[in-house]
């Protein structure tokens, strides 16, 4: 992968936690990918595949076990609190439940500027004039500024978290599952915001989700996460149309459609995923797979491997598949706008 | 009409708050056959859970069902003293929650909830329900059925959680099933299986249910019929093909439009602007109207009623009003 296009580069990432109980949590094993510069890369995977860590890892809001961060070519694991600091704003985060990260004894203007008046950005009017124009930004009405979080809806709330988080102009946004306590109405407001945002301002995001439908609305490229790793990895519309890791494929499968058309593929996982705590040797996904098992999928990790141009997947199994996509995504492509 | 198994008729339920009286259930009017099952959708706050809780009078204090009839195999629930009704809850009707870690009790093991319904309600007892304990969870698709009976609910993963609500829900061989965002909690490869299992229990045991979900995907797989609900009121209501195909009420194609298609990554989302009304004070008009791009002068003034339009379809709205000024059936688009 090209350095230079990579605004933000894991190498090796590494987490575990040990529990009282002495026993080893592997949330992120050996994780390396880059994020590249202006894209939404989507990271997805169910609850406890170790999303959230990473996510939190790439902000360094975590020390890794092993592993580097790189940002913008520097390595953040090896910066201390003062150099650190420097970098601070360059990377911001946007999380689940908007209501617990906003403080509830300030008001939205309180919530929105201190970044900038950390960064002494202006006289106190030029700070209030710029909190109006990221609220009119986000869609708010300014005339709200005073208002208190519990006053706003859940959707506006989120607004303001992703004010107060471009607040500090960052480079880098981390979102870790920013519409998943919303409704869908809600929730497709605050994922074309996103977008518009991301477009306009030419961020990086890493958006993280459990859901495979919001992540396809947003992401130019998708990596889904199993059991602390990442198994595939690629173009959103190729990691969509043409699956290449199982886990994919099921996953796909799983998510129930609006239509008659029928899933083009059935595929039920049974059981539970295997503990983080408990990782089976060999292919982690081996307990759950579907395919035709090798000795070597009980006894090797698989590494990710180039199949396609970009498009990697961690399987023994998986062949390069060359079925022509069938829906182009325009992610890229114009917006419309809302329905007024 | 003989395997209409419940009817709601016009049912209303009232909780009075400090800020004055809501209406989370606001003449709601349903049926459902024998076998059938009936999606409830809509987003959160739109009365779905309320509908469901009122049809077993469970509606939590202050809340109280001020009119309306729930007849139940054509005698109506409402009339029934508290004793009657609750050999009906559990016996006749079956009910699954979102949560099922908040509905087991964490103080006892999971085969002893399961006898235990099946004893209050004189279906088995003693070895008989331990025996029928097994095989209800073997059905549910635990494995080694017998040694979980022993486990205490958190020692249970979500989705073997959720197996166990539903075979505690289904252990008297109920004729409706109420399941209430049974698989919300739940990853997608688990709601999946959850979802073919009750999909399973339908057509093995003509099993009718009223599934209450805010998800379409859901809805559209494995429903029969379907009433979308907003603001406490049903605006739109069919048989759920027909109805996902040609959605009729604006309320109803905007909530498609902004639902993002795994299938279909051409088609953009669409967001609807502005937000739930206030059911304490509603509009006069139309409660979807703040939020309609149709919406015109009598939707501001006037309520609509809940009209047939179309084979088996029953709308809410003001453009269906007066079918000789649309060009034809199917209306709008």
């Amino acid at each position: 992968m090209n350095q230079e296009n990579a605004l933000v580069r894991a190498e090796d990432l590494t987490r575990h936690f040990v529990t009282d109980l002495g026993r080893t949590v592997r949330a992120v094993d050996n994780v390396t990918f880059d994020v590249l510069r202006g894209e939404t890369l989507g990271l997805v995977g169910e609850s406890g595949c170790g999303k959230t860590t990473l996510g939190r890892l790439l902000c360094r809001f975590q020390e890794p076990t092993r592993g580097k961060v790189f940002f913008d070519g520097v390595d953040l694991t090896g910066l201390g609190p003062g150099e650190l600091r420097r970098f601070r704003p360059r990377i911001q985060m946007i999380f689940q439940d908007p209501l617990s990260s906003l403080n509830p004894h300030k008001t939205a203007e309180q919530i929105i500027d201190p970044p900038l008046r950390i960064r002494r950005y202006g006289t106190p009017s030029a700070i209030r004039d710029r909190v109006t124009e990221l609220m009119q930004l986000v869609g708010l009405d300014a005339s709200h500024a005073p208002k208190f979080p519990h006053q706003f809806s859940g959707g506006q709330q989120q607004r303001i978290a992703i004010a107060r988080a471009l607040a500090a102009q960052p480079d880098f946004i981390v979102a870790d599952e920013p519409v998943a306590s919303l409704d869908v109405s809600i929730q497709a407001q605050i994922l074309s915001l996103l977008r518009r945002l991301q477009k306009q301002l030419r961020l990086t995001v890493l958006f993280i989700s459990h859901d495979l439908g919001v992540v396809s609305c947003v992401s130019h490229r998708i990596a889904v996460m199993y059991l602390g790793r990442i198994v595939e990895i690629g173009p959103a519309h190729a990691v969509l149309q043409r699956p290449l890791h199982p886990y994919t494929r099921a996953l796909l499968a799983a998510v129930p459609q609006i239509g008659p058309e029928p899933r083009s593929e059935r595929i039920r996982l049974s059981g539970d995923p295997p503990s983080p705590m408990d990782v089976p040797a060999g292919c982690r996904f081996h307990t759950r797979c579907y395919l035709k098992l090798t000795s070597e999928c009980h006894t090797q990790e698989p590494a990710l491997r180039e199949l396609i141009s970009g498009h990697r997947a961690a399987c023994h199994l998986a062949e390069p598949v060359s079925d022509p996509v069938r829906y182009p995504l325009n992610v890229n492509g114009p917006f419309p706008g809302p329905i007024s | 009409m003989s395997q209409l198994l419940l009817q709601v008729l016009n049912l209303q339920t009232r909780l009075l708050t400090h800020r004055g009286a809501l209406c989370p259930v606001d003449g709601v009017s349903l049926a459902i056959r024998r076998g059938e099952t009936v999606a409830l959708v809509g987003e959160s706050g739109c009365g779905k859970s309320m509908t469901a809780l009122s049809l077993v009078r469970l509606v939590p204090r202050p809340g109280r069902i001020v009119s309306g009839q729930v007849l139940f195999d054509g005698e109506d629930l409402l009339l029934k003293p508290d004793a009657e009704m609750r050999r009906i809850r559990g016996r006749r009707i079956g009910m699954v929650f979102q949560d099922p870690l908040s509905t087991l009790n964490p103080t006892l093991r999971v085969g002893h909830q399961i006898e235990e319904s099946l004893r209050v309600h004189g279906v088995a007892r003693g070895p008989a329900a331990r025996q029928r304990s097994v095989e209800l969870l073997e059905a549910m698709g635990i494995p080694s059925a017998r040694e979980r009976l022993q486990s205490y609910p958190h020692e249970l993963s979500g989705g073997m959680r959720q197996r166990v609500m539903i075979a505690i829900a289904v252990s008297c061989e109920p004729d409706l099933l109420i399941a209430d965002e049974p698989t919300t909690a739940l990853d997608v490869t688990l709601q999946a299986q959850i979802m073919d299992l009750l999909a399973r229990l339908k057509a093995e045991r003509g099993l009718a249910i009223l599934l209450i979900t805010h998800d379409l995907g859901v809805v559209s797989q494995f429903s029969d019929c379907v009433a979308v609900m907003y603001a406490g009121q049903i605006v739109e209501q069919g048989p759920t093909a027909d109805l996902l195909q040609n959605p009729r009420h604006p309320y109803t194609q905007g909530l498609l439009r902004c639902v993002p298609r795994l299938g279909r990554p051409d088609l953009e989302i669409l967001p609807i602007e502005g937000s739930v009304p206030d059911t304490v004070s509603p509009p006069p008009g139309c409660r979807f109207a703040p939020r309609c791009p149709e919406a015109w002068n009598r939707c501001w003034t006037e309520m609509p009623a809940l009209r047939p339009h179309g084979e088996g379809r029953t709308v809410r709205c003001h453009l269906y009003a007066e079918p000789q000024l649309l060009a034809g059936e199917g209306g709008m688009e």
